[in-house]
């Protein structure tokens, strides 16, 4: 079962002499479930991607369906409801708000809901992530691991249908870099949860259902690895 | 707590200084916002005590009810306080005596009566009510026993100390079969006429009166400018019993002022005219007459606008900076899946929290600056508005503090508003990256040559910087410009309120002025005058004697203002209709005054004005003019020069001249030197001269 079908999305910024086509036409889609590595190098579209895919950037033309839903017909107050009940974004810097502790930036989406924080699962995410005992730490009093965790944790909390993750480990030491990915593996194994991951890692890459490689706003390679 | 509300309060205690700044900007504004409304309410409140210091704290006047009516009004649940006057009747001076045999002689001919009159209610009722002032003495306890009004001696000439009595019989007043009230002016008999005059039907007995003690002369609501009589009260108790056919006046305030009118209807059908203290009931806004108020509240909202525009620059400024800050978060938030409602109310809980603690403080601030400053003036506004003491006090009133709040907090929300609009307009995606304040143009910038030998590398530095940044630069321009439109509006304004004080202030530079009149037992001026001189502390004095006169100009004499302004007043038209033989339609009666200076003060005042004394001395009947008069036109004040030509001979027709020996200090506004002019047509040459 498709859990995210894309087609025909370019995007293309600036005018003119200026314009640079970050994503040309393309096509593909996510079966439920699967974790999904996307490569390429530098400037080649894939975090361009990837925000498009979570619907944090608007695309140039095509569509994006998630769960059936076409992403972008939405305006913009439902599309930023839909991104915080539908879609788990973890990027390389965390971005978490620096005023809030642990357990508000990881409830961070249910409260904007407007909901009731599941407690259950909230101390089970704390506990599967290793931040027992730090829920009322600021972010600055953690380390980039554990950062990284809390952004996941935010991610995880509302059960998203995908996570998007754009470099996880890019800004962490081999050590939490090997644990981040390994949680990550975990909720997608666990929770069932779909995963699509960027990184320049390629020990990372192998370690996906699927590697798709960009290049120049296409996808050159799409190879399925194992199901 | 909502979640979004948490990330505002902890950002803003985070960021301290900031908010701090955010703060004292709306500390600043609100405080500005609560000086105007205070002084509103303080000024207004200031005024209303003043009126009500000269006429009383009565709103309406039932004039001429009888005792019936009296009791009834009396009982109405909608009056406050009432109290009233009864008219008992005249006595004529001339047939009264004084201590049994002396004559009683008054030199005010039109008031030739004691208005024999007593006081429905207590005397503290009566002050309150129609600011009746006790004098010296005692007040009356009997019928027999009398207060008299102070001016009996000044106006009229009668001289009655306490313990003095009066003997005579109070009439009704008659003029051809019809009865007179105190509104009704003194029917003078006319021989050339055949008009016998009014005359007094003798209602009771002669009496003898006893003079117990003074009081002064009662508002002109009360004793109008054409009775006949000086009011003299009696201590006859219960009046309304006593004599329950005599005039009654029935005067009171109402429980609810905004009232006033409503009741006039019923009070239309019992009593010959009501009148209603116009003076104090527009400060309610309860009169047609409104251009006073709509004047003064004008003046607020000028203000306040001036102000709103102020403090939304700064205000403006302080969300702007936090806002910028908060671009990133804000793309977090919206990321994390923060709509842009909630992002917007987040920054309008923002201005909330700074206007809960900065608004109050405002409105303290302000209240305490305006006492401050009340304080040091409170006695300066004394002797503009009455000759009472009353200090200006500061008065807050709930309104005026609710309108500061309110305006305080409109400006706080469209402060915020203007850069929460901006922060909405950035895609979520360029929030998080938080790079579109660095976005610059990628174009070729030639920076002129003359500006780097004149500034050096850093001159070409700045320019590039604004021409890549135009944004910041419009700012910079904007700011700049509001300032000075600001600073510009502000003096003009002030600039304005003078010249509009000075239209309706006569300008003068003396501190007190005596009038004395040409009657009999009056200080004579001279006397006064060295009196004055001698008297420790005085720095100049003199005395300015003048004549108003209406003469009768030739219509090509006058400047076509004048004539417009004569047209539009309907002014003078009885003179003219008298003199339109003489004249036919050529001529037109105009009011001037004629005032003598002691060849002194005129010396000096020719010097002062730079005007050689040569040409305006010496001969008998030349004048100088002063062409530069202000007229009042539908309430406004009109700059009028009324003659055409520089020089020329004034035609000076009518009255006859009283012989005046000296005159005047520096501030007449017209005046001839030496004032020997007699019969019945004379002619002045004139010449005049322009206040530089």
């Amino acid at each position: 079962m498709k859990i995210l079908r894309v087609e025909h999305l370019t995007k293309v910024y600036g005018e003119g002499v200026n314009k640079v086509v970050a994503l040309n036409d393309i096509s593909f889609s996510v079966e439920w479930g699967q974790f999904v590595a996307i490569i390429g190098p530098s400037g080649s579209g894939k975090s361009t991607f990837l925000h498009i895919l979570g619907g944090v950037d608007r695309p140039s033309s095509g569509k994006v369906f998630l769960s059936d839903t076409d992403v972008y017909a939405q305006k913009d107050e439902e599309l930023a409801i839909f991104r915080r009940r539908e879609v788990g974004l973890i990027y390389q810097f965390y971005n978490l708000i620096p005023v809030l502790d642990v357990t508000e930036n990881i409830t961070l989406p249910v409260l904007l809901d407007g909901r009731k924080v599941n407690k259950e699962r909230l101390s089970e995410l704390v506990e599967t992530l290793g931040l027992s005992g730090r829920e009322k730490h600021l972010p600055g009093e953690l380390s980039g691991g554990q950062q990284q965790r809390v952004s996941i944790g935010r991610a995880l909390m509302n059960a998203p249908a995908v996570m998007l993750a754009d470099e996880p480990t890019g800004n962490l030491d081999t050590k939490n870099s090997h644990e981040i990915i390994e949680l990550l593996k975990t909720s997608n194994k666990k929770y069932n949860q779909t995963l699509i991951v960027i990184t320049h890692d390629e020990s990372i890459a192998l370690q996906a259902d699927r590697i798709i490689a960009i290049e120049d706003g296409h996808i050159t390679r799409d190879e399925v690895i194992r199901r | 707590m909502n979640i979004l509300n948490k990330v505002t309060l902890q950002s803003l205690k985070k960021n301290k200084v900031r908010t701090i700044v955010t703060i004292i900007g709306i500390i600043l504004s609100t405080a500005m916002f609560t000086a105007v409304t205070t002084s509103i309410s303080s000024i207004r409140n200031y005024m209303v005590e003043s009126i009500i210091s000269e006429d009383g704290s009565w709103e309406g006047m039932a004039i001429g009810i009888s005792a019936e009516n009296f009791k009834k009004l009396g009982a109405r649940d909608d009056i406050k306080d009432y109290g009233g006057v009864c008219e008992i009747g005249y006595m004529s001076m001339k047939d009264a005596k004084k201590n049994g045999t002396e004559s009683i002689e008054c030199h005010n001919d039109s008031k030739p009566y004691l208005l024999m009159a007593a006081m429905t209610c207590d005397e503290k009722t009566a002050s309150e009510l129609m600011n009746f002032t006790f004098l010296s003495g005692r007040m009356p306890e009997n019928q027999y026993e009398v207060l008299i009004p102070e001016h009996l001696a000044l106006n009229g000439g009668v001289y009655l100390k306490i313990g003095d009595t009066i003997t005579g019989s109070i009439g009704q007043r008659e003029y051809q079969g019809e009865i007179l009230f105190s509104d009704n002016y003194y029917k003078e008999a006319n021989e050339n006429r055949n008009d016998p005059g009014e005359k007094l039907i003798q209602l009771e007995e002669e009496k003898t009166y006893t003079v117990v003690g003074t009081y002064e002369r009662l508002n002109y609501y009360i004793e109008n400018y054409s009775c006949p009589g000086y009011t003299v009260f009696t201590g006859m108790q219960k009046p309304l019993d006593t004599v329950p056919d005599a005039r009654f006046h029935f005067i009171f305030s109402l429980k609810n002022r905004n009232n006033i009118f409503r009741i006039d209807e019923d009070l239309g059908q019992i009593t010959e005219q009501t009148r209603y203290h116009y003076d104090l009931l527009r400060m309610d806004g309860l009169s047609k007459m409104n251009a006073y108020t709509t004047v003064f509240w004008g003046l607020g909202i000028i203000l306040c606008i001036i102000i709103v525009f102020g403090s939304v620059a700064l205000i403006y400024n302080a969300f702007s900076i936090s806002v910028n800050e908060r671009i990133k978060q804000f793309g977090l938030l919206a990321s994390v899946g923060a709509t842009k409602r909630q992002r917007k109310k987040s920054i309008m809980f923002e201005a909330c929290v700074v206007s809960v603690v900065g608004i109050p403080l405002g409105i303290l601030a302000g209240i305490l600056g305006m006492g401050i400053t009340f304080y040091a003036l409170r006695y300066r506004f004394s002797g503009i508005l009455n000759d009472a003491k009353i200090p200006l006090t500061l008065i807050v009133e709930w309104w005026a503090v609710f309108v500061a709040a309110a305006l305080a907090f409109l400006t706080v929300l469209v402060s915020a508003t203007i850069p929460a609009r901006k922060a909405m307009r950035i895609p979520v995606i360029e929030a998080i990256r938080q790079n579109n304040e660095i976005r610059v143009p990628n174009k070729n910038l030639h920076t002129p040559r003359f500006l780097y030998k004149l500034f050096g590398m850093e001159g070409t530095l700045a320019d590039k910087n604004f021409r890549r940044n135009r944004r910041k630069y419009r700012a910079t321009v904007i700011s700049l410009f509001v300032s000075i439109v600001l600073f510009i509006s502000a003096s003009s304004f002030v600039d304005y309120l003078r010249s509009g004080v000075n239209a309706t202030v006569l300008e003068s530079n003396y501190d007190f002025v005596y009038y004395t009149y040409n009657v009999e037992n009056s200080p004579k001026a001279e006397e006064l005058l060295a009196l004055l001189e001698e008297s420790e502390g005085v720095k100049e004095s003199s005395i300015y004697t003048y004549e108003s006169v209406s003469y009768i100009f030739p219509k090509e004499m006058l400047t076509e203002e004048m004539l417009n302004w004569i047209e539009a007043r309907g002014y003078l038209g009885y003179i003219n209709e008298m003199y339109r033989e003489q004249f036919g339609d050529n001529g037109t009666a105009v009011q001037i005054r004629v005032g003598f200076l002691s060849d002194e003060n005129y010396r000096d005042y020719t010097e002062k004005n730079n005007l050689t004394e040569k040409g305006y001395f010496g001969g008998r009947k030349n004048a100088l003019v002063y062409d530069h008069v202000r007229k009042s036109l539908d309430g406004r004040y009109l700059e009028i020069s009324y003659l055409k030509e520089q020089e020329g001979i004034l035609p000076v027709l009518t009255y006859e001249w009283r012989e005046k020996e000296v005159v005047v200090d520096s501030n007449g506004d017209e005046m001839a030197q030496d004032g020997q002019t007699e019969g019945e047509s004379s002619r002045i040459e004139y010449q005049q001269y322009f206040v530089p």
